[in-house]
């Protein structure tokens, strides 16, 4: 599958937007379920809420890594045709590489957001 | 031999005068004052921001030499408390609304349309509309002072305390309008600036060539479309919670004070990345230029500064570490804050990677780099420091944070904004700094200012808050001598301010005169004589590699011959080249303004619609807003040619034609791309306002309060099938001039219109079943400003329509030149989406909960 | 300068650097590594940087780029700042543990000055006085944070960080005072025009000490009927301040039961003795707070000044 492109300009940023969109998730989560009390209630491993926070983690890191691969296959495209002297290439080497660490980026801040997730309670003032 | 290349050489010489003399003559600024008020050339208009920027640093300058004098011992009584919290207030919101943002905006604009290969920035009359709001509204802001009624809130100014109960003055109003002005200009010049990075860059210059710059430029820009709304609409909120008694911040009747501290941070931290982006390029930019080399890991920065602008927005309740909120929500934003580090922490081992790989040179503009290294990763440092919630539970507003602060803006803005000055005044004024002077200045300037603020996380640790007007002697002998020092520390940071403007200005008028490229710099403004001329370009070059000027030792020469794209100005009309986005191939001619009166105009009558409102005398503010619209009208309707034909030929003299569509043809015209970034900016405010209205849920113990639910579905049914169908006549509008038919769409559009108005009657019933004042509740102002957005974008939309009726009417718009139309369908699909949601939690949402 | 800053050290009654309990110490903690930490990595990026820059070129060690761009850039920040992270969110957890039985003290902001209320706790009654709170040693406190106006925000430096005072909010602060001694508060968010006189005194001691003054300010007192009391009546001062005992019951200001044996006045403004008792009363401290609220129109004549004044000093 080609998606996320490299070649596009919001392809490049694509494993930047799952992060942000995990960020509002996580932090919505906390807030309408410290409301609605769901820390209280337990799901195997802890509480409802931990349970849901770390689902969205994985879920994120999943789409993230999908991502970066996309990325680093566009990379290797474009290295592969590193003698061709074409534009099209430099190119696709350029924003795959962007691609590729920028979802890296995006993996390492949603681990390490995602530290305190698993060494707090959620709901703790 | 000779004489063949001598008879050569001749012709073209003639040539590149007669193109330079048709390309000044519709390209100058017109003489005398009327020039300077008609103005809209990026490099007049660039520097002029660059100067009032530095006009309001030097007063906001001012103002913290009084506070230091205030603070510089306990229990003093250099400014009382009201005078002192006045100043504080305007120190701060000088220094960042009036200063910081629009001084890199002006670096900006003169610079980027020059390192990119155009002549112009693709909206020339904004850009010229920006400055005036911006100046209008710094303005606007200081007659407080006039009237007895500075802002004495603190620049954050946070509710209840600024709401209409603890500050009944007019205080916060002037804040609220005047800011909101000034911030027009930040939105319009990332408009300008996005479309011109992405569409107008010279041939050849791909996406992977551009300069860094421009990547620093777009990524801010973007921060500027996404992060600047929030504040925006926090604003509006606020003004109308204060004038006409709507409820969004006060507790009593729904709404929540933390709602106002979340639309400010959501906008303040970005914010500080929006003033420390830019000024990070011109250190991206000087680096290579004084190591004599290119950069290293121009990739590896690009992706640092889009994940800087991203993370960045991560960040923002790490002002609100103590609201008292659980933990792990903090943490959130603890570990992005200290993620956003790793990024930064690229830039700089790039930036060390090609001094050390290089051959460094000690000039001007590198002594002030080389002060921001240390200045700005000592400012990032207690940066990642106060990122640690217990920390920041100690530091938090006491003077630690004050140090922090002025250690990343100084280091961070300042310095390389100085660096920038004396590297480009050569560019601009056609002279040398001098080294000596500007040695001095260095070193009074850093000095100055570590001795003032290095001091400052001690008294801060020491237990002294922030935004006090004055501080007990029970915090002990160190406290007191360290502000003394401080304060002494502060004169000489003063002198060396002073000492810079004064070395500027006398390096401008009696510098040695400078050779046309005199740092050996690599990027296309140093292609050009110095001064430049107005039109930048004779031709716009082709270019192939990210350091032009470096790897092609021609360039110059055909720059000078007028070797390029669109020579010359032959059609009498201001004109740069449109390129595709990524790869930047030719696409488009690009027809611009040349001077004009409606940038100042339109201004004004904004001054008129605030000055009646802050009077309270809204209808006569009403009637402004309508001279508003009509000058607007007038502006879109005079934008480009409209009778310029479909194609012209943009090829290169003694070339094959190259016929390219003018920008009306064109699908990827600048109106279209526009109204994209446009429609970001207003989606980005829409979703402030969704976030608002969830936040106030969360908080309330009934949704909706009793009394208040809305009852009938007729209404909003028969409104929702009316506004998809007046969506579907735009789109069969646009379909119809696309095929020539006769009547183009105009049929089509007049029936968009009455379906639209008919929305726009189902929303006033809508309300007046409701029947609830919007003073009420919460629940009810979010109701009203809900369906008053969508009422605003309904209202725009059918003068839109009126708009290109009138245009395809005159001939201006048909098959080809499709652009009118297709702008507006977009425009009217996006109010016909916006809705989508707005129907969502305004009819089921408070149904479903 | 230097000198006198290490001389002085970092002792002081409102010093996050002089921690008096657990909470405080373990920020303090925090803040030597951070500090320690952060000093050598601006040693390293500024040696790296004049290295890089003033090294002759010949003589320079090549640099291999992308390993040093992922080294510097990539890996140590992470590497570090995860570390920090993580040390740095346990410590949170730590200070913020609830403890089992606490002392509970309630405090609300006004502006420009805290109410203080110790609710009834087995056979002590409630306590409610202003400006000043008292804790045992050794006791976990729980800190009841409230506001009645705008966003105030409560802070001892040298037990423990801060929280905001908002209205419409309780907030919770939990500290122990580690040892006994006499500490400062002071309102740490801008809250109008008085922000910055808006302190208080607190004080650590021992259990029994704690006691001892809690039972005696929280007697109930007889407050005899003389010419002061009777001014204070007539000039409406009991709108506004309640004297336990007495007909005053306001709720606008501070509580003045027991006003003598208060260490200051006007929220820390001034200590508090015959002299600035008498100067605050003249015209309501317009002199020396002068954005604080209360009547400020007419200074108040000489002898309604000296009979006020005595009978406050009564007020044991």
């Amino acid at each position: 599958m080609a998606f996320p492109n490299y070649q596009r300009l919001v392809g490049v940023i694509s494993g930047m937007i799952v992060w942000a969109m995990w960020f509002v998730v996580v932090y919505a989560l906390t807030g309408i379920g410290c409301n609605a009390g769901w820390n209280e209630r337990t799901a195997p491993g802890g509480g409802l809420l931990s349970l849901l926070l770390l689902l969205s983690t994985v879920v994120a890191l999943v789409l993230i890594g999908w991502c970066a691969w996309r990325g680093y296959a566009g990379w290797r495209q474009g290295e592969d045709a590193r003698g061709s002297g074409r534009e099209v290439h430099q190119r696709g080497r350029f924003m795959g590489l962007v691609m590729f660490v920028l979802s890296l980026l995006a993996g390492i801040g949603t681990v390490m957001g995602a530290i305190p997730i698993v060494m707090l309670d959620p709901c703790a003032a | 031999m000779s004489s063949a290349t001598t008879n050569a050489a001749a012709p073209a010489k003639e040539l590149a005068t007669a193109l330079r003399h048709d390309l000044a003559r519709v390209w100058d600024n017109e003489p005398g004052w009327i020039g300077q008020l008609t103005a809209v050339n990026h490099t007049t208009i660039g520097l002029r921001f660059v100067f009032t920027g530095i006009a309001f640093l030097l007063i906001g300058g001012m103002l913290a030499m009084f506070m230091r004098l205030q603070l510089a011992w306990s229990d003093q009584t250099v400014l009382d408390a009201a005078l002192y919290n006045q100043f504080m207030t305007l120190h701060g919101t000088t220094m960042m609304f009036l200063f910081a943002v629009p001084v890199m905006e002006g670096f900006a604009l003169y610079l980027i349309p020059k390192m990119i290969g155009a002549r112009d920035a693709p909206y020339p009359r904004m850009g010229a509309f920006g400055y005036w709001c911006y100046l209008f509204g710094g303005v606007f802001l200081y007659s407080s002072f006039l009237f007895g009624a500075a802002p004495d809130g603190g620049w954050f100014m946070y509710t209840p305390l600024s709401g209409a109960e603890y500050s009944p003055g007019l205080g916060p109003d002037f804040w609220l309008l005047g800011v909101t002005f000034a911030e027009i200009a930040a939105v319009t010049g990332s408009i300008d600036l996005i479309v011109a990075i992405l569409k107008t860059r010279a041939p050849g210059m791909a996406i992977q060539r551009m300069p860094l710059f421009a990547w620093y430029v777009l990524i801010t820009a973007f921060m500027i479309v996404f992060g600047f709304p929030p504040l925006i609409l926090g604003s509006v909120l606020l003004e109308i919670e204060r004038a006409f008694g709507f409820v969004f911040y006060s507790v009593a009747l729904g709404g929540s004070p933390l709602l106002w501290q979340h639309l400010f941070w959501l906008f303040g931290h970005p914010e500080v990345y929006i003033i420390f982006l830019p000024a990070a390029g011109v250190v991206s930019t000087l680096i290579p230029v004084f190591a004599r080399r290119p950069i290293v890991g121009y990739t590896w920065i690009v992706l640092a500064i889009i994940g800087t602008g991203f993370l960045s927005f991560g960040l923002w309740v790490h002002h609100m570490f103590a609201i008292g909120i659980p933990l792990l929500a903090l943490s959130f934003f603890s570990a992005a804050s200290m993620a956003v580090a790793i990024p930064m922490s690229v830039q700089v081992f790039a930036w060390i990677a090609t001094l050390w790989s290089g051959k460094p040179q000690l000039r001007p503009p590198m002594r002030f780099i080389l002060g921001f290294f240390f200045i700005f990763v000592l400012g990032g440092l207690t940066g990642v420091m106060v990122a640690l919630v217990p920390f920041d539970w100690q530091v938090h507003d006491t003077h630690f944070i004050v140090a922090h602060l002025h250690y990343v803006v100084i280091g961070g803005l300042l310095f390389p904004l100085m660096a920038g000055v004396y590297y480009w005044l050569p560019h601009v004024s056609g002279r040398m700094p001098n080294d000596g002077f500007s040695r001095m200045v260095f070193w009074l300037i850093f000095i100055g200012f570590n001795l003032t603020f290095l001091p400052m996380h001690l008294t801060g640790l020491l237990g002294m808050p922030r935004r006090a007007y004055t501080y007990s002697a029970d915090l002990g002998a160190a406290v007191q001598w360290l502000n003394l020092a401080s304060t002494a520390a502060s004169f000489v940071l003063a002198v060396g301010f002073v000492a810079f403007c004064i070395d500027v200005f006398l390096a401008w008028r009696h510098g040695r005169t400078a050779t046309p490229n005199p740092w050996n710099a690599a990027t296309l403004e140093w292609g050009m004589p110095v001064p430049p001329p107005s039109y930048n370009f004779i031709a716009i070059p082709a270019v192939a590699d990210r350091d032009p000027l470096w790897a092609n030792a021609g360039l110059r020469r055909d720059l000078e011959a007028g070797v390029g794209f669109l020579p010359g100005a032959a059609r009498d009309v201001r004109e740069t080249l449109g390129t595709t986005l990524r790869a930047g191939k030719p696409e488009q001619v690009i027809q611009l303004s040349g001077s004009s009166w409606i940038p100042l105009l339109t201004a004004i009558t904004l001054v008129f619609v605030l000055a009646f409102f802050i009077a309270g005398w809204y209808w006569p503010a009403g009637i402004a807003f309508v001279g508003t619209v009509a000058a607007l009208w007038r502006w879109i309707w005079t934008t480009g040619d409209g009778d310029s034909p479909a194609q012209l030929d943009a090829g290169p003299l003694g070339a094959q034609p190259l016929l390219l569509p003018t920008q009306a043809a064109s699908a990827d015209s600048p109106g279209w791309w526009g109204m994209v970034i446009y429609l970001l900016v207003d989606a980005s405010l829409y979703g402030s306002l969704v976030f608002a209205y969830f936040y106030l849920w969360l908080a309330a113990p009934a949704w909706p309060p009793p009394g208040h639910a809305l009852t009938t579905w007729a209404w909003p049914a028969f409104g929702i099938v009316l506004l998809l169908g007046g969506s579907a006549a735009i789109g069969r509008a646009v379909r119809r001039n696309a095929r020539a038919l006769p009547g183009g769409g105009r049929s089509a559009l007049a029936v968009a219109a009455l379906l639209m108005s008919g929305f726009l009657a189902t929303q006033v019933l809508n309300l007046v079943e409701y029947g609830q004042p919007p003073q009420s509740h919460a629940y009810a102002s979010l109701l009203y400003v809900l369906i008053g957005y969508q009422g605003l974008h309904a209202l725009i939309a059918l003068v839109m329509a009126a708009f290109v009726w009138l245009r395809s009417r005159r001939g201006m718009v048909d098959a080809v030149r499709q652009r009118d139309y297709r702008v507006v369908a977009l425009f009217w699909h996006y109010t016909t989406a916006v809705w989508l949601i707005g129907i969502l939690l305004v009819h089921l949402f408070p149904r479903l909960v | 300068m230097l000198a006198l800053t290490l001389v002085a050290g970092c002792t002081g009654r409102q010093s996050a650097l002089d921690p008096r309990g657990p909470v405080a110490e373990a920020i303090a903690g925090l803040w030597w590594v951070l500090f320690w930490g952060a000093l050598g990595i601006l040693v390293l990026v500024m040696g790296a940087v004049f290295y890089a820059m003033f090294r002759h070129p010949d003589r320079r060690a090549p640099l291999p780029h992308i390993p040093f761009l992922i080294g510097g850039g990539l890996v140590l920040p992470i590497v570090v700042l995860t570390v920090l992270l993580i040390y740095g969110t346990q410590i949170g957890r730590l200070i913020t543990q609830p403890a089992e039985d606490p002392l509970l003290i309630e405090v609300t902001g006004h502006q420009w000055w805290w109410e203080v209320r110790y609710p009834a706790r087995g056979d002590m009654p409630e306590l409610v006085t202003a400006n000043e709170l008292r804790l045992p040693v050794g006791t976990p406190v729980e800190f009841v944070i409230r506001s009645v106006d705008v966003v105030h925000s409560f802070w001892i430096p040298n037990l423990g960080g801060k929280v905001d005072m908002i209205p419409g909010r309780t907030n919770t602060l939990r500290v122990t005072a580690g040892e006994a001694g006499r500490f400062r508060g002071q309102c740490s968010e801008f809250c109008g025009a008085e922000h910055s006189r808006m302190g208080f005194v607190a004080i650590a001691e021992s259990a029994a000490e704690f006691d001892a003054w809690r039972r005696a300010r929280s007697a109930t007192t007889t407050v005899t009927e003389g010419p002061g009391l009777r001014t204070f009546m007539d000039r409406r001062c009991g709108e506004c301040h309640t004297i336990a005992g007495t007909a005053a019951n306001g709720t606008g200001g501070p509580v003045l039961t027991k006003l003598a044996a208060r260490p200051t006045l006007g929220a820390s403004t001034i200590p508090n003795t015959a002299e600035t008792l008498r100067l605050w009363l003249a015209d309501h401290g317009r002199q020396l707070k002068p954005g604080g609220l209360g009547p400020r129109q007419r200074d108040l004549e000489p002898d309604a000044v000296e009979a006020i004044a005595a009978f406050l000093e009564d007020l044991q």
